[in-house]
């Protein structure tokens, strides 16, 4: 099994970094929002301010990266798939193939904000810890709710309406332990945020083992 | 004995309600600092949400066994409760911020249960959004059913988990006393309480029950 989600995730990878215009569009998105910012606000003074331009950077070339995730299969490869591999290991490999594509954005988006914008972050074990976490469980949550929207016939209009109230009180979590970790707060009083975003995780993968087979079966 | 069954609720959850209404008007409450009399509000607020949680739950059961065994019939139920239970939690919202405008002073903060419950909400709009959006009737069937079931976990966690994490203004969690620790009356408000929970889950149930049946109808008329 695990080599078979292996081989799935590197075909998506491998996909990815085929067609150049992919992953080089998402760069772009994010760098050009960076640029943006930059011209219109300058260096943020304030810690709240860069944190919540950061996130809203982050959370749009997200939701453009997992939007992918299902969009771009036709039927015909999505019967194939489903010859070749159990309707679990095709989730796994996608939620796999989220994370990676986010913690690369992510990447590219603070090491943008720190170049052109600064670093106001103090606490930064702190930073990256619930930075992961949370691009990693909105990648897997997207990831469910784009396998969800590919059974409509208006996948690209469904996605942000079902996406939106989940994301909600998620980036609730986020954005209040990143900005205690700007202002440089210590571990201990961030363990609830950090927990939340465990917890979300975890659920999008259980409910990925759980119900992409029923997704699947059409 | 048939009619009893069919109709037997209908009537216990009026009779429930004649008796409800003046209690929580003007039984005897447990007056507290701040609160004062708007705890009556315990017997409207509190109750929408118990009713709500009971009718996405039986919603959520008829999508589970609508997955291990479809129908058609389990699809209208569980749509159907799902909107009873959607109706029970904007009444939530609705006396919830009657009430926080009178105890908190604004009818909204940024409250981790208040903003759990409305992400809940729209989740729950999004399940009615979603499936109107998938034509094939097996296809709607079964996504709805999938996405039931997340919106349920969804629910149980944004409205139960959150806030006993972090800090919330509402009673029993987040280290607050809960409303059981305030009833020093000794079972003068349980004894409203309590019954006004039953009536308003035999009410939604009695609204469902003429929903589905109009759905079954509507249904009925367009294969014919």
């Amino acid at each position: 099994m695990i080599q078979r989600i292996y081989i799935l995730l590197r075909k998506d990878l491998r996909l990815e970094f085929r067609s150049k215009t992919g992953l080089s569009s998402l760069l772009m998105y994010a760098l050009g929002s960076v640029f943006i910012i930059y011209m219109s606000v300058g260096e943020p003074e304030q810690s709240l301010t860069w944190n919540a331009l950061f996130w809203i950077t982050l959370l749009y070339s997200c939701v453009n990266s997992v939007m992918r995730a299902f969009y771009y299969e036709t039927s015909s490869m999505r019967l194939y798939y489903y010859q070749i591999a159990h309707p679990q290991e095709i989730i796994f490999a996608k939620l796999l193939y989220s994370y990676a594509l986010n913690t690369l954005l992510l990447l590219v988006s603070f090491g943008a904000f720190t170049l052109v914008l600064g670093n106001l972050v103090q606490n930064m074990p702190l930073f990256v810890l619930v930075s992961l976490l949370s691009t990693w469980s909105i990648g897997a949550m997207l990831t469910l709710i784009s396998a969800i929207s590919a059974q409509t016939n208006n996948a690209a209009g469904i996605l942000p309406v079902l996406a939106f109230p989940v994301l909600l009180p998620l980036f609730l979590s986020a954005i209040k332990a990143t900005s205690a970790a700007i202002d440089g707060e210590a571990f201990a009083q961030q363990w609830e945020n950090i927990a939340v975003l465990g917890l979300f995780n975890i659920l999008a993968w259980l409910f990925s083992y759980l119900l992409f087979p029923y997704l699947w079966r059409s | 004995m048939k009619m009893i069954i069919r109709h037997g609720y209908k009537v216990l959850a009026v009779l429930i309600m004649l008796y409800v209404i003046p209690m929580a008007w003007t039984g005897e409450v447990s007056v507290q600092v701040i609160l004062h009399e708007t705890i009556r509000n315990l017997y409207w607020h509190v109750v929408m949400w118990f009713a709500m949680i009971l009718m996405f739950g039986v919603s959520v059961y008829y999508s589970v066994s609508q997955l291990v065994e479809p129908s058609e019939k389990k699809d209208i139920y569980a749509l159907e409760f799902a909107h009873v239970g959607m109706m029970f939690g904007l009444a939530g919202i609705v006396t919830g911020m009657i009430w926080a405008q009178f105890t908190w002073g604004a009818p909204w903060t940024n409250d981790t249960k208040l903003n759990g419950s409305a992400a809940s909400l729209l989740i729950y709009a999004a399940y009615f959004i979603l499936r109107n959006s998938i034509q094939d009737k097996v296809k709607q069937e079964r996504t709805a059913a999938v996405y039931n079931i997340f919106a349920f976990v969804m629910l149980l966690i944004l409205v139960g988990i959150m806030p006993r994490l972090k800090e919330t203004l509402h009673p029993g969690n987040g280290g607050n006393p809960g409303f059981g620790d305030y009833d020093d009356l000794k079972g003068s408000m349980a004894i409203v309480f309590r019954p006004a929970v039953l009536a308003w889950i035999l009410i939604g149930v009695w609204i469902a029950n003429i929903r589905i049946r109009i759905k079954t109808l509507q249904l009925k008329k367009e294969q014919w």
